[in-house]
């Protein structure tokens, strides 16, 4: 059950009705949103929830072990048992075909040619399971008592495929209070699914045709400068397609009271690419920094800069593997784990050159650099094998890149620009429908005509920004052959 | 050691690290308010602090930092049980 379909829109429908009956209860409404999720889990595949609880059941009784244990060595032992166990069913449905692959030579050898079935969003709910042992351990939090809580905080549907990855010490609490549902989250929720179904079905749909072609095995008559543009189309994509899911992920949480992290920030107009990291998929870096790099780091820490660099390359290493089972996300990974490094070792000199330069054409030139560095790494990361990565960032790089590029894939790059410029306009607010921060904020109190004043415009400007969002999705939406979320395979 | 002077030499610190001429800390101060203090210079930070105070953190102890407030608690019950 795709967001972007109407079973989606009635199963929501049912939810939020029945959110809204019960949403006083929290035992009530617990359980509501729990049989929700197996269900729009098991719409995917009937076994899947089955996995899914299973999963949620052995980290529960992990965590309680974990809580009630004094004896450090003890609760360390605990602490990977559980995480073994829970990692089982990830390295297994995902890297045992890849593994076995390696070690008999047989390249290309699939999952499926295994007949292993991967549950959808595996990925991500393995690491908040892992995540919230963790942060049993390290005390950050008190293990759950109450089951049903857990299991609706890992479950919850919204974040369930494709994330953003829930963290224990800021969500799981709001499973355990009772739902405020106020006008503004509720206006807040509405825009933020509007523009994540615009980024999906506008963008990312309308667009997906000519990195398909641009990525295909019959590119061979695409030039150089072509196959550049079809690899900004794929960043552009993968950004529409992955962000858009996050924010209707936003969007429906919101609706049903309870508050998602932001998992983008807008990426594209990064000037390094550690601070492109911070701002792209927040959740996942969040995770990495907390329970790889900073133990990994903390350990090293008397290595200095070294102890920094080797956990950067590790941390990265294991975001490719993370992404998925192929050399390709491995290459992707251990790049932009290289690029990191280069940015803090030559910290100093470019400090000294290039910040010479104004302020502004210094951020340019630095997000120009960026934006090259990630379509080039995003390459591995589309391409099916490492050699036809390579093939392609070959020919990118050739004479052919001077040449004009094909005119059929240059005329997708219209499916970017509202994307772009919005996203551009918006840079500095805390998501890309918050019109707040172009509104006057200093209110006297004395003048209550003009805080209504405020409020009146800004209800209207929100109408009106939401039917023209609305409207936009419903003329220009992709009609067929609609490609499906990039991020589900992981 | 009381927090004034764990404040006057913690400023030493970043100054030392983040490469900068001055930087203000207070009880509420946390990496987001101070340019440079990002998970790259972190642990660097974490260590130079416990050379020049001759302690030793946990990882448990530095997960839970939400300030520098909790930060400088934490030196001067370690400076205590010395």
């Amino acid at each position: 059950m795709l967001f972007n379909t109407k079973e989606f829109g009635i199963f929501f429908l049912i939810v939020l009705t029945l959110n809204w009956l019960v949403h006083k209860n929290g035992n009530a409404r617990n359980l509501v949103l729990l049989a929700a999720s197996l269900f729009f889990y098991g719409w995917l595949h009937v076994s899947f929830p089955f996995y899914l609880m299973a999963l949620i059941s052995i980290s529960f009784l992990f965590g309680r072990f974990i809580q009630r244990t004094e004896h450090e060595r003890k609760r360390w032992v605990w602490l990977l048992a559980g995480t073994l166990v829970l990692s089982a069913g990830l390295l297994y449905t995902k890297y045992s075909s890849f593994v076995l692959g390696n070690i008999s030579g047989l390249s290309g050898w699939q999952a499926s040619s295994l007949g292993i079935l991967v549950p959808v969003g595996i990925s991500f709910y393995t690491f908040a399971v892992l995540g919230y042992l963790l942060d049993v351990y390290y005390e950050s939090i008190d293990a759950e008592k109450d089951y049903v809580v857990y299991a609706t905080y890992i479950s919850f549907f919204p974040h369930l495929l494709s994330g953003p990855i829930p963290a224990a010490t800021t969500l799981l609490p709001q499973f355990l209070r009772k739902p405020t549902i106020s006008v503004n989250a509720v206006a807040e929720g509405i825009g933020e699914f509007l523009w994540g179904l615009f980024k999906k079905m506008v963008v990312a749909d309308n667009i997906s045709m000519a990195v398909g072609l641009c990525f295909s095995k019959n590119n061979e008559d695409l030039s150089g400068s072509s196959l550049f543009v079809g690899a900004a189309l794929f960043g552009i994509s993968i950004y529409a397609d992955f962000s858009g899911y996050s924010s209707m992920a936003r969007g429906c949480a919101k609706l049903l009271g309870i508050d998602l992290v932001q998992n983008f920030n807008m990426p594209l107009f990064s000037t390094s690419v550690s601070e492109y990291w911070r701002r792209w998929h927040i959740s996942l870096t969040t995770w990495l920094n907390a329970y790889i790099y900073n133990p990994m780091v903390f350990k090293l820490k008397k290595w200095g800069k070294t102890g920094v660099i080797i956990g950067i390359f590790v941390t990265f290493l294991i975001s490719g593997i993370w992404h998925g089972a192929g050399w390709q996300y491995i290459i992707f990974g251990v790049l932009n784990g290289l690029a990191i490094i280069y940015e803090i070792l030559t910290k100093d000199l470019r400090l000294k050159t290039l910040g010479k330069l104004p302020r502004v054409l210094n951020a340019l030139l630095s997000n120009m650099l960026v934006i090259i560095f990630m379509l080039i790494s995003w390459i591995f990361f589309r391409a099916t094998t490492v050699p036809q990565a390579l093939n392609i960032i070959g020919r990118i790089f050739s004479r052919s890149l001077f040449s004009l590029p094909d005119m059929y894939i240059v005329s997708y790059l219209k499916w970017c620009l509202p994307l772009l410029l919005v996203e551009w306009i918006q840079r500095k607010g805390k998501y890309a429908m918050d019109i707040q921060q172009w509104l006057p904020t200093k209110v006297t109190k004395k003048d209550k005509n003009q805080k209504r004043n405020i409020n009146r415009i800004h209800i209207s400007i929100k109408i009106i920004l939401y039917v023209v969002l609305g409207l936009s999705i419903y003329f220009f939406h992709k009609k067929v052959n609609l490609a499906e979320y990039y991020y589900f395979k992981f | 050691m009381d927090s004034n002077e764990i404040y006057a030499h913690l400023q030493k610190i970043y100054c030392t690290i983040l490469k900068k001429d001055q930087v203000t800390l207070t009880d509420e101060t946390t990496a987001a308010d101070i340019d440079g203090w990002d998970s790259l210079t972190h642990m660097l930070l974490m260590d130079s602090v416990e050379r020049e105070f001759g302690i030793k953190f946990k990882l448990m102890e530095i997960m839970k930092f939400n300030n520098v407030g909790d930060m400088v608690a934490c030196i001067q019950k370690k400076l205590a049980a010395k």
